[in-house]
């Protein structure tokens, strides 16, 4: 027993290995490292040139700013993160399977002494190795040139919520690379699989949020008087179609962690403004008030490689 | 200025009196060439018999009358003068032994100044003059001085502003005057008589030191301030300071009135002081207040009442307050229940206490926090999802 299991998590690391090596090797991580040094430098541009500005409005957690403050049109890091992370996780998973399955290197792979569930679950841990490495590097990076540009120095807390934050976006990420390899399991040309990642990344990035306005009007109508009385309906409505897409939801629980001063995420009422005082809320406090954000993300990242996982387990494998 | 033409009238028949035996003298000298006269020197004064009291200075102007020669010098002494009196000789400014008289000059040839001590008893003392000349020639003049005893008076204790009114926390100051109408220098010592607690400080009117006791000469005052310093914590009402001012002879004693006016005061705070507390949306916390009544007047019917957000609710175990003694402390738990919409974060709330004289407030500040109980859920969610994948690894594993 205790043979076959370190037989089986043996196997498992030689392909966890192979993949990293085979990824880290290949052109496309060129273009990788490309697309998250054009994230980076320009999220830092528009921190550094916004942040004087945004300082002289509230002067507590600067550092926190670095990753949200936009300047001159260019967007934050953490819109940026939000916009063309999934990007990240489409490169790395678009062709995961069908490519081997086509070149025909799968058979061989198959041939060999591992399991055949080691193939899948080394391709999606050697992705997330990947994404966690570069994600820690770019926001690592950002900090490092923040502090020696605006010369404070971050507190704790700030850290904290910076871990947060990041592994919040390796989740999301992780989930795009999750839905990337389920639709190279399904789909036999690499260009079909890719072209239906970014189709799902389009339609939750933009659409999402046009269809729930658009349905939210349709259910809860605004015109007339009894637009007065749907209002808060409509809001809400549309607020949570919009948390259909895990683009919102990551949108949200990363401003939400990055901003102490956001003490909640669903419609104010007056009601529940009076008496209340401005403050920071503590991360702890922050944290509960996304973790349904991060439940949904990890769910979701976690459900779409099991059915990838179940697919290619069923999958019939021949040479062709 | 009735004691004056009293003195004129006196004079007045004094120098008629003078004036008749004058003339019969004169008509006398005239008459017989008096022997007297051939003696030469005469010494006199226009007032040889005066009535005076004791302590006081006297002056009269003395003369000289010459029959033998026109100028001679003449030597003054005093030939008797009873115990304990002063006496000299003086010409303007100084003084003299031996003056020049000539026998036309009608001037004084000098006065004679004497004090009579104070001390001195009734009665009458006769005091003798003496002139001489070189010449062997010399005449006495006997003054009478009819002295009445000096009244020795009794010493003041008086004070200007014996009643005075204020609240408690506030000292109050007297000003005194102390008359020394003895006869001798006096040294007054101070004591006090006050309720317990009070604080009483003599101080020389003209000096902030504080003195225990003062020396003041015969015949001389000196202001004395007093200050009386209520305790902190004292009760509404009349007190009475009595004061005294003890000299070897005489006990003086002064009542100075003190009325400390009632003042309200109502403090409100928690029994550990902070003003902060968690709690979570539409669950009740509970926070402990602390009602003093810190002024020196039972406060009666405390009410408390609170002013917290919307929806939210706020209950006291105890919302009226019948009697609240002064200087009492009592404890009421207040409970406070956020609204279930509350958000997480900071909210104010207040806290009054209120009678129909005073009141308090205080501001809590009360963070509503997110119960760990949903996050525990998600937690769950995520492990039923992982034990979910597992299953399938194992259904599906090892093909």
């Amino acid at each position: 027993m205790q043979a076959a299991k370190g037989k089986k998590y043996h196997g498992l690391k030689v392909l966890f290995e192979k993949e990293v090596a085979d990824f880290i090797n290949s052109k496309r991580m060129l273009l990788l490292i490309l697309f998250m040094i054009i994230i980076t430098i320009s999220g830092l541009y528009a921190a550094l040139s916004g942040i004087s500005d945004s300082v002289e409005e509230n002067a507590s957690f600067i550092f926190l700013k670095l990753f949200t403050v936009s300047a001159n049109s260019i967007p934050s890091y953490n819109t940026f993160l939000a916009l063309l992370g999934p990007f990240i996780g489409l490169i790395m998973g678009f062709d995961a399977i069908n490519n081997e399955r086509s070149e025909g290197t799968l058979n061989r792979l198959v041939s060999q002494p591992v399991y055949r569930d080691n193939i899948i679950i080394g391709k999606f841990l050697a992705g997330c190795f990947i994404i966690v490495i570069m994600i820690f590097a770019s926001g690592i990076l950002i900090g490092a040139v923040g502090f020696l540009q605006i010369g404070i120095p971050p507190e704790a807390e700030e850290l904290g919520r910076l871990f947060v934050y990041l592994c919040f976006a390796i989740i999301y990420i992780a989930f795009w690379l999750a839905l990337s390899i389920l639709f190279s399991t399904v789909c036999r040309h690499a260009a079909t699989s890719a072209l239906a990642t970014i189709a799902v990344w389009l339609f939750s990035a933009i659409f999402v949020s046009l269809l729930a306005g658009i349905i939210a009007d349709a259910i809860y109508p605004l015109d007339n008087y009894e637009g007065m009385f749907n209002q808060l309906n409509n809001y809400n409505c549309e607020l949570n179609l919009n948390r259909l897409s895990p683009y919102y939801l990551f949108s949200e629980a990363a401003s939400t962690i990055l901003s102490p001063s956001i003490r909640s995420i669903n419609a104010v009422t007056v009601t529940q403004l009076s008496g209340a005082l401005s403050g920071y809320l503590s991360l702890g406090q922050s944290l509960l008030l996304v973790w349904p954000h991060l439940t949904a993300l990890c769910a979701l990242m976690l459900i779409m490689f099991a059915i990838s996982y179940v697919f290619f387990m069923r999958q019939e494998i021949r040479a062709n | 200025m009735y004691k004056k033409i009293y003195v004129t009238t006196n004079l007045k028949r004094l120098f008629l009196i003078l004036g008749t035996v004058a003339a019969v003298l004169f008509i006398f000298f005239i008459n017989t060439f008096s022997v007297k006269a051939a003696e030469g020197l005469t010494l006199y004064t226009d007032s040889s018999g005066i009535n005076t009291t004791a302590g006081e200075s006297l002056s009269f102007n003395l003369y000289v009358s010459n029959t033998l020669q026109n100028e001679s010098d003449v030597n003054l002494s005093i030939e008797s003068m009873p115990e304990g009196f002063t006496g000299f000789f003086k010409r303007d400014s100084y003084e003299v032994n031996r003056v020049h008289a000539s026998q036309r000059s009608e001037n004084a040839i000098a006065s004679f100044q004497i004090t009579v001590p104070k001390e001195t008893p009734e009665g009458q003392y006769e005091i003798i003059l003496k002139a001489s000349t070189d010449e062997g020639q010399e005449d006495t003049l006997p003054i009478t001085l009819n002295i009445s005893e000096l009244e020795s008076g009794e010493s003041n204790f008086t004070v200007e502003y014996p009643r005075q009114e204020g609240v408690s926390g506030t000292s109050f100051t007297y000003s005194t005057t102390i008359v020394n109408n003895t006869l001798t220098d006096q040294t007054y010592s101070f004591s006090y008589d006050a309720p317990s607690g009070w604080q009483v400080a003599f101080k020389s009117s003209s000096d902030s030191t504080q003195v225990s006791s003062i020396d003041i000469e015969s015949g001389n005052s000196q202001g004395i301030t007093i200050t009386v310093t209520p305790p902190e914590k004292v009760e509404a009402g009349e007190y009475e300071i009595k004061c005294s001012a003890v000299s070897a002879k005489e006990t003086m004693q002064t009542a100075l009135n003190v009325k400390i006016l009632g003042t309200y005061d109502l403090e409100l705070s928690t029994s550990d002081g902070r003003l902060s507390l968690d709690a979570n949306a539409n669950k009740e916390s509970s926070v402990t207040l602390r009602l003093t009544n810190s002024g020196n007047i039972d406060l009666e019917n405390i009410n408390l009442t609170s002013n917290a957000p919307t929806g939210w609710e706020v209950t006291f175990n105890e919302s009226t307050i019948d009697t609240l003694e002064a200087g009492a402390t009592k404890e009421i738990k207040a409970t406070i229940k956020p609204d279930s919409d509350a958000l997480t974060g900071d909210y104010v709330t207040y806290i009054n206490a209120d009678t129909s004289d005073q009141s308090a407030s205080v501001q809590f500040r009360i963070t509503v926090k997110t119960q760990t109980v949903w996050g525990i859920v998600a937690v769950l969610i995520i492990i039923g999802v992982l034990t979910g994948l597992w299953y399938i690894t194992r259904k599906y594993g090892r093909r």
